[in-house]
């Protein structure tokens, strides 16, 4: 089982070693069985690298998205137009479809709350 | 998956749940008229009927349910008192949902619960309203509007006694809808409700009629002009006569612009002169 570890580490290091070498891959050689002549076994080099640099810390962007660009993916965040607005039949000013007007409502309110008033000081 | 679930949780236990509902009843019978949020209401409403069903029943096993679910001994003798009688015909159906557009702070849709025929009747006084503005509209298709004014508007009482008695799909004077009200309103009320109606829309085409008029007294003490001569009409509200529709008014110069309407017109601008011509 360690020969066969060794071995994928080994595989694993060579296309590794093509590649410019960066940080990561060094301290990993420095880390590996041939360096440290199989003193002790160490996990493999994909799940010491999942360690130390989870994936989704790879993940960068590499430039700062342009002002167009930014307002072209906000074209879909626009606010809807409502179509539901109707003519109130008691004031004529506009309201929602299947709502109170919210002016003959006030109006209304006021009245009443007036009222209770007046009782309230006469009482 | 919810499907056919009859009861809301509102995120509460059922204790809070329980309670929160009976408080919301209970102020509905204290108030006749509660503002809420829609969820809450269509359960409160829910509730609310059946205990008024206890109330029309009026025996002791209903009185002792009735006052172990309301929370206030006040309300009790409202319940079997004013509620019984008021709803003694009535067959379900005693309270009434009105939506009223979203909360600023947390946009919740709410409503307004009423119980019908209460004082404070919301559509009786809308539909009122309603049945002051088209016939003040068909009043001015015949007359000048100063003319009108001065003469007044008398015979409320008679169109709203003709309308009761139209058939659903027969032709009057009302709009289709406001005449379907305006039965509505006055299927389960006495006979004094058809002259307190007609006094309602009386009071309310006095007050159409006189809206222009007093503008034009307070334009002239503070001798301020808008653009358009026009005043105190708020964007997409129309003057009655004015057949354009809101949605195109409401948007202003992006809207569709139509022309200003040639027929007679409740407007200060109509009635003290300066009629427009196709501006």
């Amino acid at each position: 089982m360690a020969s066969l570890a060794f071995r994928q580490s080994r595989s694993m290091l060579l296309p590794a070693l093509k590649a410019p070498l960066s940080k990561p891959l060094l301290s990993a050689f420095f880390l590996s069985p041939t360096f440290l002549g199989g003193l002790f076994r160490i996990p493999s080099l994909a799940s010491l690298l999942e360690e130390l640099f989870p994936r989704i810390l790879l993940a960068v962007p590499k430039k700062k998205t342009s002002h167009s660009r930014k307002a072209m993916r906000a074209a879909n965040k626009g606010l809807q137009d409502k179509h539901n607005i109707v003519h109130c039949p008691g004031c004529g000013g506009p309201k929602l479809a299947h709502h109170l007007c919210p002016t003959c409502y006030t109006f209304l309110h006021r009245m009443w709350k007036s009222t209770s008033k007046d009782n309230h000081k006469l009482s | 998956m919810k499907h056919g679930v009859a009861f809301r949780k509102f995120s509460r236990s059922t204790s809070h749940r329980m309670l929160m509902l009976r408080n919301l009843v209970t102020s509905l019978f204290e108030h006749e008229q509660i503002k809420t949020t829609l969820p809450k209401a269509r359960d409160t409403a829910r509730l609310a009927e059946k205990i008024i069903t206890l109330g029309k029943k009026g025996d002791r096993s209903a009185h002792a349910r009735a006052s172990a679910f309301l929370l206030k001994p006040e309300v009790l003798p409202k319940l079997f008192g004013t509620f019984a009688s008021r709803y003694a015909e009535r067959s379900g159906g005693y309270t009434r949902i009105h939506k009223f557009g979203n909360r600023p702070g947390d946009n919740a849709p709410v409503a307004i619960l009423e119980l019908v025929d209460n004082p404070k009747d919301l559509r009786w006084e809308i539909t009122s309203r309603a049945i002051g503005r088209e016939v003040l509209q068909e009043k001015l298709r015949a007359e000048k509007p100063l003319n009108l004014i001065k003469t007044g508007v008398h015979s409320t009482q008679n169109i709203i006694e003709s309308e009761k008695k139209l058939e659903f799909g027969q032709n009057g004077l009302l709009r289709p809808k406001t005449r379907w009200n305006l039965q509505k309103m006055l299927r389960f009320r006495n006979q004094d409700a058809v002259s307190q109606l007609s006094r309602n829309v009386g009071n309310y085409i006095d007050h159409l009629m006189a809206t222009p008029i007093a503008m034009k007294t307070l334009h002239d003490r503070e001798r301020r002009k808008t653009a358009a001569g026009e005043f105190a009409l708020r964007a997409g509200q129309t003057a009655p006569g004015d057949p354009r529709s809101v949605l195109d008014l409401s948007q202003g110069r992006l809207g569709i612009q139509r022309p200003r309407p040639t027929g007679p017109v409740l407007s200060a601008s109509y009635i003290f002169g300066r009629k427009t011509k196709g501006r």
